[in-house]
C-alpha cells in the first residue's frame, strides 16, 4: 500500500542531502514528521533510533514485527522499542515496503557474503561506528549497534522459508515518512554497498527532511 | 550420536539459565513434551561486544528459518555454532520475547508470592537477569533464536505461529565452532495462542564434537558458510597455542585448551580455559555531564541534549582472570 504525504516540502524545517556512505544523526521530537527521499531510486538507507531520554531503550526489529505480525514494514506500521513501547509510525510510504531482517552491511559480514577479501571495504556499520565515535556526547557505543531498518529495501521470505533479496521496489523520488511518538535519535547509514546487484552495485544520495 | 554424555540437565517450563560452552562440544536440546520453546542469546566470553547477530545469521544463507546445515553467525563473521542435527525442520529467530504486561494480558499474572517458582515469568525478564550475571544488560540484548517455534510467513508477510511445529522428543544437535557464552530461558514464545501458560520443560545433553570434515555439511551447506569456517579458524589462530595473546585481549596468554592434557573438560568453564566476563558495570554514562559537547559533524544538529561522559559508554571489558 502507498500514501501521499500531506506535507509540502517547502514547509520542512530542516532538509539534508546524505550521500552515499555518510552518516546522519539527529534528534527528531514527539510529534515531528522525519522523511526519508529515495533520490535517485533502490537505495537503502539502514536506520537505527533510540529514545532520546534513555537511549539504552532503542528501536526493535523482533517487538516491532511480532506487534504487527508482520515482517514487512509499510504505512501504518508502529514501530516498537525493546521496551514495546511506540516509537514512530509510518504515516505516508509512496515505496510500499521496507525491510527491516536483513540488518546492515558490516565489514565481517561482508568476507561471509562475498569473499574474504572484501573486508576493508567500507560498510554501513562502519558509518554507524564512526557516528557514534565522533559523537561521544551521545553516549553511544557498538552495544547500541543493532537490528536495523533499511528503508527502500525489498527482502521478501518465501513460504518455505528461504529469504531473497530481490530488485527494489523504490524508485527516484519514491520516500518514506514517519511520525514521532516519542522524543528519539535517529542514526542513518546511507547505504555504501558495493556487492550487491540491489542497487545497481550503486550507492546513491538520500534527502531528509524534518517537518 | 554415539558419542557419550559428558553433562547433561533440564530445564523446566517458564525457566532461565545460562552457561558457557567450549569449542568443539555439541548441545542437543530436546522438546520433551513437543511445543517447547527455547530462547538463546550467544556471546563471545573473551569479548561480549560479539555477539549472536540474526540479521547477518539470515542473510548470509539466505533463509528466514533456521535448520540443520545452518550457522549461527556472531555480528563479527565467525559462527558460534552450527545447526548439525535436527527433527523439527524449522526454528524461528524473529519473534523475539514475551514481556511481562504481554504474559500479564494473556495468561494472567501469577505473582510469586501466591504461586511460588510455578508464577508465569517472561522471555524478555529472563534475559535481563542471565545477561545480568556476566555483566551485561539491556543494551547487550538482541533478537534471539526461539528453538522449536515455527513462524509461517504469507506472501503478504503475515505470520502464523505453528502449533504442531515439534513433536515430543524433538531434538535439535548445535555444534559449537568456538567458545560460547549462551543465555536460555524457556518461557513462552510471544505468539503462542495457547489458552493456558504454556510451560514445557527442555532436557539437554552435551557431547563431544568429531573434528569438522572438509566435507561437512553445514561448512559446504552454502559458499557463505565455508568463508565463515575460514573466519573462525583464523580467529582461532589468534587464540590458541598460548603464544600468541587474543586480540582485544588485556594482557596474558591465552591458557591453553584443555584437550592439551589429553582429557577434555566436558563444559564450558571448566580448566578455567575460558576467560571469564568481566565486571561491565557502569553500563549507561552519568547525563548531563556536558563535558564539552563536541562539534557536530556528520551534522549532529545540535539539536540533541548533549550526554554525559562517553567514556562510560562502553563498559569496561575486564578480561578477567588471565589478566590478573
Amino acid at each position: 500500500m502507498t500514501v501521499d504525504s500531506r506535507l509540502d516540502p517547502a514547509s520542512a524545517k530542516y532538509r539534508r542531502v546524505v550521500r552515499a556512505g555518510d552518516y546522519w544523526v539527529h534528534h527528531v521530537a514527539r510529534g515531528q514528521h522525519l522523511r526519508l527521499v529515495d533520490l535517485e531510486g533502490n537505495q537503502a538507507a539502514d536506520t537505527l533510533f533510540y529514545c532520546a531520554e534513555d537511549p539504552s531503550e532503542r528501536y526493535s526489529a523482533v517487538d516491532t514485527i511480532r506487534a504487527q505480525r508482520n515482517v514487512y514494514l509499510g504505512v501504518g506500521t508502529v514501530l516498537r522499542s525493546t521496551l514495546d513501547r511506540a516509537m514512530l509510525t509510518i504515516v505516508a510510504d509512496t515505496v510500499g515496503r521496507h525491510d527491516t531482517l536483513g540488518g546492515a552491511c558490516a565489514s565481517e559480514s561482508n568476507t561471509v557474503r562475498y569473499g574474504l577479501e572484501k573486508k576493508t571495504m567500507h560498510a554501513c556499520r562502519d558509518s554507524w561506528l564512526l557516528a557514534v565515535g565522533e559523537h561521544p556526547e551521545l553516549g553511544l557505543s557498538k552495544r547500541d549497534l543493532t537490528h536495523n531498518i533499511n528503508f527502500f529495501m525489498n527482502v521478501p521470505v518465501t513460504p518455505d522459508g528461504g529469504l531473497t533479496f530481490a530488485d527494489g521496489v523504490s524508485g527516484p523520488g519514491k520516500y518514506v515518512e514517519l511520525r514521532a511518538e516519542m522524543d528519539v535519535l535517529a542514526l542513518v547509514s546511507n547505504c555504501p554497498q558495493l556487492n550487491n546487484p540491489c542497487n545497481a552495485y550503486n550507492p546513491t544520495p538520500i534527502e531528509i527532511l524534518i517537518f | 550420536m554415539s558419542a557419550p554424555v559428558l553433562g547433561e540437565d533440564a530445564l523446566a517450563g517458564g525457566t532461565h539459565w545460562s552457561f558457557a560452552v567450549r569449542r568443539g562440544l555439541t548441545l542437543r536440546l530436546v522438546d520433551i513434551a513437543g511445543g517447547a520453546n527455547v530462547g538463546m542469546l550467544f556471546y563471545n566470553p573473551a569479548n561480549p561486544l560479539e555477539r549472536y547477530n540474526a540479521p547477518d545469521t539470515l542473510k548470509c544463507q539466505h533463509t528466514f528459518k533456521l535448520t540443520r546445515g545452518h550457522c549461527l553467525y556472531s555480528d563479527m563473521g565467525r559462527i558460534f555454532c552450527s545447526i548439525v542435527a535436527d527433527d523439527v525442520g524449522w526454528h524461528d529467530t524473529v519473534g523475539g520475547n514475551s514481556t511481562r504486561a504481554m504474559v500479564a494480558e494473556r495468561w494472567g499474572e501469577r505473582s510469586y508470592q501466591a504461586h511460588r517458582n510455578d508464577w508465569t515469568l517472561n522471555g524478555h525478564d529472563s534475559f535481563l537477569i542471565e545477561a545480568g550475571k556476566y555483566g551485561l544488560g539491556r543494551r547487550d540484548l538482541a533478537a534471539n533464536v526461539n528453538w522449536f517455534s515455527k513462524l509461517a510467513v504469507r506472501d503478504d508477510g503475515s505470520l502464523d505461529f505453528d502449533a504442531a511445529n515439534s513433536r515430543p522428543g524433538a531434538h535439535v544437535d548445535l555444534r559449537f565452532e568456538m567458545d560460547t557464552l549462551v543465555l536460555l530461558h524457556t518461557c513462552p514464545h510471544p505468539l503462542d495462542p495457547s489458552p493456558t501458560y504454556p510451560r514445557r520443560p527442555v532436557h539437554y545433553q552435551f557431547f563431544a564434537a568429531a573434528p569438522v570434515a572438509d566435507d561437512d555439511f553445514c561448512r559446504t551447506s552454502r559458499p557463505e558458510n565455508a568463508r565463515g569456517f575460514e573466519n573462525n579458524r583464523l580467529y582461532h589462530l589468534g587464540h590458541e597455542g598460548g603464544a600468541t595473546p587474543p586480540l582485544g585481549h588485556a594482557g596474558g596468554a591465552t591458557p591453553p585448551r584443555g584437550d592439551a592434557g589429553g582429557a577434555m573438560p566436558p563444559l564450558g568453564d571448566a580448566g578455567g580455559a575460558m576467560p571469564p566476563l568481566g565486571d561491565a558495570g557502569g553500563a549507561m554514562p552519568p547525563r548531563g555531564d556536558a563535558s564539552g559537547a563536541m562539534p557536530p559533524r556528520g551534522d549532529a544538529g545540535g539539536a540533541m541534549p548533549p550526554r554525559g561522559d562517553a567514556s562510560g559508554a562502553m563498559p569496561p571489558v575486564d578480561l578477567g582472570r588471565a589478566a590478573k
